[in-house]
């Protein structure tokens, strides 16, 4: 009876289940960390931060090999993409020269009109501009990571835009990298405002898929087509930015198209809207 | 004891350079952190050497922060297919690639619905299920190329086991 207990201890004990036992606590350390939303805790969005910069700064060393191969890809497409571009640019020289004065008049009329019509020009922030250094964008939780020379005047929810509407917000920052949540993150809320009518409603992300605007009390009257901005409510991103466009409406889901492409950018830009709130 | 044999570092290595290949690769057909997972489950791993764990562990951890995933996500996939490759070693499975591989797919199958029901129920966010099951059908289909080649590079050049 003893004789068969020691071998059973002595069993538990022996290297291999050791490893074992060790490796069945770290999973059940790490299924508590995940399902406990440690995430959500202050100490875990400081570590985050403090880190980010550290496994950006390994990852861009390691990655070199990958990057190298990525870039030659690229530079393969992009040497293509000139070549069409030749091509169709010989084929429409012609018809450009003669259409030039046309669009020239055009632009002077319309300068013109808008004079008429005691149009101001957009309101406009400070900025700063960022280079994207990774791209997370087609994951659920979508982020890309940001690095700006002027990293000390980047803060958190920071609004970030690309040349056409707005991209997202930064979440996470440090002295070297910055981390920017994507609009169609699912952790993404953004208030927004549709159509002329200024209808009120709420942007969830939804991952890979088209986001979609929740909360809107006459969802009736949007028709597929209308243009989605900002509302500005919440103070975190400034009124009147384009989002998107309604692209489809199932009852009261409504689905937008984002006008702004990640995978297309190479640099964002950041606006200092708090610092102009603030000053106001 | 601390195994610090260059055939143990080449996969630690070959992990931390797959994982940190998610800021050049962002693709929705291939999942980086998946094709870890493949690896982890493919490599013949010492039995007894603990710090193992440990490098799983903090890998997965490096992988969340990297990626943004919430934390404790890539590491309990890590260690989940390190276990069941441990569990299978100990049935004495490994012989039989296909059962392996018949595993590896229920493994799949079952993190896709468990992925796919969290962000459903917790997120409350229902997700394309044809976007989201490419990257698992991507690394179902890679199994046996990459069981091939990391058995090769095992059979002639280390001896870990």
């Amino acid at each position: 009876m003893r004789f068969s207990r020691n071998l059973r201890v002595q069993k538990i004990l022996s290297p291999s289940s050791r490893v074992f036992i060790l490796a069945i606590i770290l999973f059940f350390i790490s299924l508590i960390l995940f399902l406990g939303r440690f995430e959500l805790t202050q100490s875990a969005k400081n570590l985050r931060s403090y880190t980010t910069s550290i496994s950006y700064s390994i990852s861009y060393i390691v990655s070199t090999p990958s990057k190298l191969i990525n870039s030659g890809i690229q530079s393969i497409l992009d040497l293509k993409e000139i070549y069409n571009q030749l091509d169709e640019y010989n084929r429409n020289q012609l018809t450009e020269s003669a259409s030039f004065q046309e669009v020239v008049s055009m632009k002077l009329k319309i300068a013109q009109y808008e004079d008429l019509l005691n149009l101001t020009a957009d309101q406009e922030y400070d900025f700063i501009t960022s280079r994207i250094v990774a791209n997370f964008s087609n994951k659920f939780i979508g982020t890309i990571l940001i690095k700006s020379d002027e990293a000390e005047k980047l803060f958190i929810d920071m609004p970030a835009a690309g040349p056409d509407g707005i991209l997202g917000r930064v979440s996470s920052l440090d002295n070297k990298v910055a981390r920017v949540l994507l609009l169609n993150n699912i952790n993404s809320r953004l208030p927004v405002s549709i159509s002329e009518d200024a209808h009120q409603g709420i942007m969830i992300g939804q991952g890979q898929n088209n986001p979609i605007i929740e909360y809107v009390r006459e969802y009736k009257n949007i028709k597929v087509g209308d243009l989605v901005t900002t509302s500005g409510k919440g103070g975190i991103f400034p009124p009147y930015l384009v989002v998107g466009q309604v692209t489809r409406i199932k009852g009261e889901r409504i689905e937008v198209e984002l006008i702004e492409d990640v995978s297309q950018l190479t640099h964002i830009i950041l606006l200092n809207y708090k610092f102009n709130k603030d000053n106001e | 004891m601390i195994d610090f044999r260059i055939s143990n570092l080449i996969f630690y290595f070959i992990l931390i350079f797959i994982i940190s290949s998610n800021i050049v690769f962002n693709s929705i057909y291939f999942d980086l952190t998946l094709i870890s997972c493949l690896i982890i489950y493919v490599l013949r791993w010492n039995e007894t050497n603990w710090i193992i764990c440990f490098v799983l562990f903090l890998l997965g951890i490096y992988n969340d922060i990297l990626v943004s995933t919430p934390f404790g996500y890539a590491s309990s996939l890590f260690l989940c297919f390190y276990l069941i490759d441990r569990l299978e070693n100990y049935l004495s499975i490994p012989s039989n690639t296909n059962i392996r591989f018949i595993i590896f797919l229920l493994l799949m199958l079952i993190l896709f619905s468990i992925n796919y029901f969290t962000i459903y129920f917790i997120y409350n966010t229902p997700i394309s299920l044809f976007i989201n099951i490419i990257p698992f059908m991507a690394v179902i289909l890679l199994y046996y190329p990459i069981d091939f080649i990391i058995s090769f590079i095992q059979n002639k050049y280390v001896r870990i086991k």
